[in-house]
């Protein structure tokens, strides 16, 4: 069997780790499936793959709303651009002859771009079986408008931005719910829909609605280093870690950044004095910038350093889980995958959600923060004295529930795999029942996970 | 020049694409308004730093074995009708970002003779665009070259689409035109570039020995490149740790393709050796050998310019089959007097610690001081801008 991935790639990293999660459950379950993924996202370390999956990498597409921190990839028309990986998309559909197509998150791909394949599977290739997969809470439609810099309520931040007419404005001027109504044999919500319902915050039709399937949260259960040997590594001073993650990093600079100043008031520097001492730190931080970061951000976070101030600043990591895992708290923005390993690991975690270009990670935090499975902290009221209190109080034992016990799903990719498997009838028995059962350790392929720091020598 | 398009031959390893990027990172560097696109199958392209107005398209991976030639490597697919995906996607790369010059890397018709259709299409509805090969200083010895070079009718294909042969080499090292007895209408395209010198690492050395608690101590840095086959050489290293000179510190970066028994191995090494430290993979190889005193290497082209180009002083222990470009390298740069060499076959732990012992005690008054023409960056902008 030959499965087929589209993987959105406007902006970060969070679709790719989707997209690979689901491969990495698809590759257990379907042990004889070829999977190809297509997307303009560099791929992640190749050792951490299922086996027999491999990858297309497209041109990036550019990003309009981020040319201020980029320069785009190529100097390409957007046309040049777009044709350019139109046809590639469409060589690689012709010529790997899937059976399954599963895309991600846009029915119709960036700008349109799958709609050639799309025409070109009706035509030549109808019996390939074309499958969505869904955010828990979607964010390319959900540009924010003007008076989303007003304070959104935590309990509803929805109604201050009126993200529904947004949302539903796009999709019905793209064509989008036709394209789910005809084309799409099955929509995999990667979500709860008690969290966040896309069918009534989109209002999608019955017949739409009877294609999809709430799979709920994608859980994680990569392996990691142990936290000892981890901790060790990072010749830590205290017992108390604090990471601190941006994500994939295109927009966590200002996070890291007031993160740093932050300490750097409190801690003092050697320039400064501060009633307490940067050589006894109340608890060791390590900050992860991500692989999108831009050099010149980085430079200026690596400056707290050299003003004395101790923490560590990773280059890059390919172990995030295991950083995560390590901690005692994390501080982190919003996003599915941070949020989905946040709650695998059932870590506590302080979010400060982005809140533009989009609301998404907005309501996730909010509604995630409002069952006691988060804390959030809007942005607006991001100051140092919050920061310090809510790390002061996140680093105190205390009692946890998991998010299962608040009756959240974390079987996303099973059950989406599982979904997958009835579509295509090879194990008609296997029926959907939305199992509470530990999401599967993943056998079959080689993981790995790479030392990249090393202890100082004694 | 606008539009660079580059294509990048890779089974394993990060030598050729890494060589590559250094390249394209120049030359966008040189000419304003570039934009490169590369077209490459390394599996390992994503762990590289990718500098702005270059992107890349990267392909189904390929694997190369003695025994069974090409197969492909994750997708599980059939070999031919991967190359036919790749062929037609490489087609199509050409035909939307109609570049000015095609850059290719080694293998003229590239693997599996995938890029014929793509030059064929070039020479009838691209005339303007200008087709270059790269090679590297060495490719292999003379008689194996020779070989596949006949068989393929490389020389042929030179002859017919190819505007420049570019060698980052040196003659003085290995004339490739005489060692390859290129024929004269294709010799007449090589132009000898130099070797690469390699930028600067990302932490100076006293930041990368500060953080690794080095005081005086002498570092010795140890690195078998992608590590797929350097386990002998650290092993050896390992066994001779107890008879260096006392205060030497060792930190061995193990390579991303270390297979996992030896990993393994290697993590019941630093328990007993208090001296050592082992990391599995970093980007900033150039930080790391400034701050050693001597390195302990095998001979890829890649590793070699970094020594070049800190001017270390190195042993090195190259592999030597199945391609020996790594030994010729190896024997003709230490008969120039640029870093010692010793033959894996005679590789010892008595023999590596008492030659390292006497480079590490050199190391602290002699700086080495031999110098290759490391040149190649500025000279092939140069020669690409004058196409």
């Amino acid at each position: 069997m030959r499965i087929f991935h589209y993987s959105h790639d406007t902006y970060g990293l969070g679709h790719i780790r989707r997209t690979l999660a689901i491969a990495e459950q698809l590759a257990l379950d379907f042990p004889q499936a070829s999977q190809l993924v297509v997307s303009g996202t560099p791929q992640p370390s190749c050792f951490n793959l299922p086996s027999r999956l491999d990858f297309i990498k497209l041109p990036d597409i550019d990003k309009p709303f981020q040319k201020k921190f980029h320069a785009p990839s190529l100097l390409l028309q957007a046309d040049a651009l777009k044709s350019l990986r139109e046809n590639m998309i469409l060589d690689a559909m012709r010529f790997f002859k899937p059976d399954l197509v599963l895309v991600d998150k846009a029915p119709a791909g960036v700008r349109g771009e799958l709609l050639p394949s799309l025409r070109y599977l009706q035509n030549e290739r109808p019996e390939t079986k074309l499958v969505l997969g869904m955010c828990d809470i979607e964010d390319n439609a959900m540009i924010a408008r003007e008076n989303d810099r007003t304070e959104i309520p935590l309990e509803n931040p929805v109604d201050a931005v009126n993200v529904k007419d947004t949302i539903r404005g796009q999709w019905r001027d793209q064509g989008i719910h036709a394209l789910l109504e005809n084309h799409y044999n099955l929509i995999l919500h990667y979500g709860n829909r008690e969290i966040y319902d896309p069918v009534s915050e989109y209002r999608l039709s019955g017949k739409i609605e009877r294609k999809m399937i709430s799979c709920g949260h994608i859980g994680r259960s990569s392996p990691t280093l142990p936290k000892e040997q981890l901790r060790r590594s990072l010749n830590l001073k205290t017992d108390r870690l604090v990471v601190v993650t941006a994500g994939g990093g295109e927009d966590g600079f200002e996070l890291l950044n007031f993160y740093l100043k932050t300490l750097s008031h409190t801690l003092g520097t050697k320039s400064s004095t501060r009633s307490q001492d940067p050589n006894n730190p109340p608890f060791d931080s390590i900050v992860i910038p991500g692989p999108l970061m831009s050099m010149t951000k980085r430079r200026q976070l690596q400056a707290y350093r050299s003003m004395g101030l101790p923490f560590t600043l990773l280059d890059s990591t390919n172990n995030m889980f295991s950083y995560l895992n390590a901690a005692d708290l994390v501080i982190s923005k919003g996003g599915y995958n941070s949020i989905c390993e946040i709650l695998s690991l059932n870590k506590r975690a302080i979010i400060v959600p982005h809140t533009k270009p989009r609301v998404e990670q907005l309501i996730r935090a909010g509604r995630l923060a409002v069952r006691g499975l988060v804390e959030m902290i809007h942005p607006q009221k991001l100051t140092a004295s919050t920061l310090l209190k809510k790390i002061q109080e996140g680093l105190e034992p205390r009692e946890r529930v998991s998010p299962e016990e608040t009756g959240l799903n974390m079987n996303g990719a099973l059950n989406a795999s599982q979904a997958i498997e009835r579509l295509l009838g090879t194990n008609a028995a296997f029926g959907f029942k939305n199992p509470k059962r530990p999401f599967p350790a993943r056998k079959g392929f080689t993981q790995r996970v790479y030392a990249e720091t090393v202890p100082a020598f004694s | 020049m606008k539009r660079l398009l580059v294509y990048s031959h890779d089974t394993y390893g990060l030598g050729n694409i890494r060589r590559m990027l250094s390249i394209c990172t120049d030359l966008i560097k040189h000419f304003k308004g570039l934009s490169v696109l590369v077209i490459s199958s390394s599996p390992m392209i994503h762990a590289l730093r990718i500098p702005n107005r270059l992107d890349y398209l990267k392909l189904p991976c390929l694997n190369r074995s003695e025994a069974e030639g090409y197969t492909v490597k994750f997708l599980g697919t059939g070999i031919d009708e991967t190359i036919k995906l790749r062929t037609q996607l490489i087609r199509s790369a050409v035909a939307s970002f109609q570049p000015e010059i095609f850059l290719i890397d080694k293998k003229p018709f590239g693997i599996k003779n995938e890029l014929k259709e793509t030059l064929e299409y070039i020479e009838s509805d691209l005339p303007a665009t200008k087709i270059v090969l790269l090679l590297r200083d060495i490719l292999d010895s003379p008689e194996s070259t020779l070989k596949v070079w006949r068989k393929n009718r490389y020389f042929k294909i030179i002859e017919r689409f190819y505007d420049l042969v570019l060698v980052v080499g040196t003659s003085e090292v290995f004339n490739i035109i005489e060692e390859y007895r290129f024929p004269k209408a294709a010799a007449k395209k090589v132009r000898f570039c130099g070797y690469i010198a390699r930028e600067r690492g990302r932490r100076t050395r006293r930041a990368i020995r500060r953080e690794l608690g080095l005081e005086d101590d002498p570092l010795v840095l140890v690195t078998p490149g992608g590590g797929q086959d350097g386990y002998k050489l650290l092993e050896t290293y390992i066994a001779g740790l107890a008879s260096l000179p006392e205060g030497v510190k060792s930190l061995v970066i193990s390579g991303p393709e270390m297979p996992e028994p030896y990993r393994a191995r290697l993590s019941e090494a630093i328990v007993r050796y208090p001296s050592l430290r082992v990391l599995d993979f970093t980007e900033d190889m150039m930080g790391y050998m400034d701050a050693s005193d001597v390195v302990v290497a095998m001979g890829g082209y890649n590793t070699v310019c970094e020594i070049l180009t800190l001017k270390k002083r190195a042993i090195i222990v190259p592999r030597v089959k199945p391609v020996e470009e790594q030994a010729i390298r190896a024997e003709r740069m230490a008969a120039l007097n640029l870093f010692r060499t010793l033959h894996p076959d005679r590789l010892s732990p008595q023999l590596l610690t008492s030659v390292l012992t006497e480079e590490l005690a050199a190391s602290a008054t002699a700086p080495w001081t031999t110098q290759l023409d490391m040149g190649a960056l500025p000279r092939i902008a140069k020669l690409l801008a004058s196409l």
